[in-house]
């Protein structure tokens, strides 16, 4: 029997002790020589996770979930609150993942994003945008508000206060996980309505949640500190970043299609290049490297004939990067947090999942959307992952007074959605029947290679 | 110079080299030393651009690409061109490193047992004799290869020769391993002899290995690289963690690796292009690692690197006499065979690196020092030797037109179901 012919019985057997061998040796490793940490620490964290991650998403495939949620859980189980084989030292140093896993998933975002289909999809985009962003606003901001017993923090609050922090909230929850829907993509290869719609409303959203934050931190702020005035020079700034981020990621994609064109070898490191270097020179420039590398992906597609080649050198490399990415999320989520806030959270999380399936069904009954999109689109946008913390420490940064445990709740919200959200998006594909076979093995490839050596194949 | 830009310079060179596939052509120099210049001129004994500050934040990639590296010559021990070097030409080369190795630790040894060097106590003088003995043992392989691409060699000598430059790599790694399980990291819960600590390096390499080709038997696309990545900086990691030596316990992981997986013949295909793409950045920072200063500072320091040098062209002169004497067909190289087996080049470097990083001081740096010129010494002496030398006896074919670029050709490329023996599972 060839190797990849093994019964899936016997290939879950295999992982497991995979698994169990792993997790045994980083266990020794942690107990026999516990005051070690620093780079040593550091590196087989990272190998573990990549390790742990990809066993553990193959194990929980039985139960057909997405392999993200196996990441997360490996993370999870390893981390500082489980098993505490990875300190949160370890944790804090693989930071720079996170930097070109986030310029991957942007350029992928970009690179999935094709003109015909967003002008095909534009009306039900615009719709259901509009719609999720003010009806999570108004009814997740009102919920909020309800639930003020049940938040200590905002106990000193007047009730404008009350609805200045119960806005943040509401746009907090308008924002989605580009990296989670780009994960689940990669992974099930789908393609069909949903997909393109999943994709596309998350890339946009990702784009419209960054404006309204804006516009709500100006408009929350005489609310919160009646001495201040509104105004606009959060916008002048937002502008100068918006036009500054997307100039420069049509520069960047130009170059990267005529890269691809003249040479296009050893993708990997252009990207690794890409990826810090053009991070860091953006943090520099003060522009957005989201933006940036979305618009960059955008051009490569729709400017030039590269956008296939790109997608699969992105995809090959997100891969990997995509499961230490997830495990050091899962390794970094505060489960002693969550333990505490779970109730308040849930409430919050059931309730945006909620509004988010009603808006989304008015949506596509205003867009006439097809059948599939009416039923199930509303589940590709429950995860919320990165950038949802991001926003947290934005408001965080901005509104000291409360932001610290509005952070906290939106961590243990966060905690919920990314594990709930992707499962529910990966349920959808099977159910639109949008999801597509494995590609082929490492044993197939050698199978081929025997194959060319004999003279099978040219 | 920040640490980005320094990440990006890196870059550059990684890109540089993954379009040297290989090593399989005749560009630059053979054991890269130009690379390890290139370093130490922007590190911060000279210019100061990099700064050791920047060199300490960039451990975490020195460890792994080295490890990397060792993990690339684990998979492909004993083969040249995916032929498999006969029992033979394997024996004599580690054979030839051993002796070389035990001359020149000797020769350190007797040096330091009647003169003191400050910073030097008796278990440093073992870890410097020991480790001397360790990053000279070697012949690179690369040294070969390079004039037989650049002049087109061809014949029983240079075949010989690229044999054992191919076969020598496991004498330097296992000291090395040895080496470091004489010195356990301190803070350790479990106390071991310097047995257990090898025993217990080569166990974490060889499961490892075996993990990486389980891991391999279902793994598709992207889980291929995600596999041999993971275990191979899970392996650096906990190596680091108990002090035992990366680049050995990687070296293990490639063999075992080679040995248990029945896709090895595709995995050597996938990893042999990244080897110079890691090798130049990895020689860079050791460049920039180079700290002459206590060299400078203690002369006796100077004499001993000198003694090193002098102690591996003996060496490596009782090695081409031993070659000699056992294959019959190497006699007519005559009897300075040993000097065209001076070129040392990247295991040199990496285990010099690892003792520097691992002992930082005196011993490590010295070391470091000893593989730098060690590989200076093989690209002045020993390449223009072994050209000289092939050509005498017959083995540079005159080719069409005169270029570097040429694949290397060293034996005609052997029938496929002759290049690998072993059945494809």
């Amino acid at each position: 029997m060839r190797a990849g012919e093994r019964s899936p019985g016997t290939a879950r057997a295999m992982d497991a002790l995979g698994l169990a061998v792993l997790f045994a040796i980083l266990y020794a490793a942690t107990r026999l020589a516990p005051n070690m940490k620093g780079t040593a620490s550091i590196v087989a964290s990272l190998g573990f996770l990549l390790l742990a991650g990809t066993l553990m998403s193959q194990l929980i495939e039985v139960f057909r979930v997405p392999h993200l949620t196996g990441y997360l859980l490996a993370g999870i189980i390893a981390g500082p609150h489980v098993l505490r084989l990875i300190d949160t030292d370890s944790v804090k140093s693989l930071a720079p993942v996170n930097t070109l896993a986030l310029a991957l998933i942007a350029l992928a975002g970009g690179t999935e994003l094709r003109m015909e289909q967003v002008r095909k999809g534009l009306r039900s985009l615009v719709v259901s945008n509009l719609l999720q962003t003010v009806a999570i606003i108004v009814i997740i901001g009102g919920v909020f508000i309800a639930a003020r017993p049940l938040l200590p923090f905002t106990a000193g609050l007047t009730f404008s206060g009350m609805c200045a922090v119960a806005l943040l909230w509401g746009i907090i929850a308008t924002t989605r996980s580009p990296s989670a829907t780009l994960a689940i993509l990669a992974q099930t290869r789908a393609r069909g309505p949903l997909a393109s719609f999943a994709l596309a409303s998350v890339m946009i959203s990702d784009v419209v949640v960054i404006l309204v934050l804006a516009g709500g931190m100006m408009v929350a702020r005489p609310l919160l500190e009646p001495g201040s005035t509104l105004s606009l020079a959060a916008f002048r700034a937002l502008g100068h970043e918006i036009i500054g981020s997307v100039s420069i990621g049509t520069t960047l994609g130009m170059l990267l299609a005529a890269y691809m064109k003249v040479s296009g070898r050893q993708l990997m490191v252009v990207l690794v290049a890409v990826g810090f270097g053009a991070t860091e020179t953006l943090h520099f420039l003060q522009f957005d490297p989201l933006l940036t590398f979305l618009v960059a992906g955008f051009v490569v597609q729709n400017l030039s004939k590269q956008g296939e080649k790109f997608l699969h050198a992105i995809e090959e490399m997100g891969g990997v990067v995509y499961v230490v990415f997830f495990a050091i999320a899962g390794a970094d989520l505060d489960i002693p947090l969550l333990r505490s806030l779970w109730p308040v959270a849930l409430l919050l999380g059931g309730a945006r999942a909620i509004v988010t399936w009603g808006a989304q069904r008015v949506s596509a009954k205003i867009a006439r959307d097809e059948p599939v999109l009416e039923r199930w689109a509303w589940a590709s946008l429950i995860a919320q992952a990165g950038l949802t913390q991001g926003l947290g420490g934005v408001v965080e940064r901005e509104f000291p007074s409360f932001g610290g445990p509005l952070r906290a709740l939106v961590i243990a919200n966060v905690a919920i959605n990314a594990i709930v959200g992707p499962i529910l998006f990966k349920l959808s594909l099977d159910r639109a029947k949008e999801t597509k076979e494995p590609s082929a093995s490492l044993s197939d490839a050698d199978e081929v290679g025997q194959s060319a050596s004999e003279g099978g194949a040219p | 110079m920040s640490a980005i830009a320094l990440l990006m310079g890196l870059l550059l060179l990684s890109y540089v080299g993954s379009l040297i596939l290989g090593g399989r052509t005749a560009r630059g120099l053979p054991s890269g030393i130009e690379f390890v210049g290139l370093g130490f001129i922007v590190g911060p004994q000279a210019l100061g651009l990099v700064e050791k500050s920047m060199i300490a934040e960039f451990e975490p990639i020195v460890q792994v690409a080295l490890g990397w590296l060792a993990f690339v010559v684990g998979l492909d021990f004993g083969r040249v061109g995916g032929r498999r070097v006969g029992g033979k030409s394997i024996t004599l080369g580690v054979a030839g490193a051993v002796l070389t190795g035990l001359t020149v630790a000797f020769a350190v040894y007797e040096m330091l047992i009647h003169v003191a060097i400050p910073g030097v106590d008796s278990t440093g003088a073992l870890l410097l004799a020991a480790g001397a003995g360790a990053v000279t043992s070697e012949t690179t392989r690369f040294g070969i290869e390079w004039v037989s691409a650049r002049w087109n060699a061809k014949g029983p000598v240079s075949s010989l020769l690229t044999e054992i430059g191919a076969s020598d790599d496991l004498a330097p790694l296992v000291a090395a391993g040895a080496i470091f399980a004489l010195a356990p990291v301190p803070g350790l819960a479990v106390v071991l002899p310097a047995s257990g600590w090898f025993a217990l390096s080569i166990a974490l390499g060889g499961l490892l290995g075996t993990v990486t080709a389980l891991l391999l038997r279902s793994a598709e696309g992207y889980q291929v690289w995600g596999a041999l990545v993971g275990t191979l900086l899970l392996g650096v990691g906990i190596s680091a963690r108990f002090g035992l030596c990366t680049i050995f316990v990687t070296f293990v992981m490639g063999m075992a690796l080679a040995a248990v997986s029945p896709s090895r013949r595709v995995l050597r295909r996938m990893v042999s292009p990244t080897e110079r793409a890691v090798l130049y950045p990895m020689l860079l920072l050791a460049g920039a690692r180079l700290d002459p200063q206590p060299i400078i500072e203690n002369r006796m320091l100077g004499a001993l690197v000198a003694l090193v040098l002098l102690a591996r062209i003996v060496g490596k002169l009782l090695s081409g006499m031993m070659v000699r004497a056992v294959m019959p067909a190497s006699r007519p190289a005559g009897r300075w065979l040993g000097i065209v087996l001076l070129s040392s080049g990247p295991v040199s470097m990496s285990c010099g690196f690892v003792f520097a990083l691992r002992f930082p001081g005196a011993v490590g740096d010295t070391l470091l020092v000893c593989a730098a010129a060690s590989a200076v010494l093989g690209e002045a002496v020993s390449t223009l030797a072994l050209k000289g030398m092939l050509d005498h006896l017959g083995e540079l074919t005159p080719a069409p037109s005169p270029s570097s670029e040429r694949p290397i050709v060293a034996e005609p490329a052997p029938p496929e179901h002759e290049v690998e023996e072993e059945p494809v599972t």
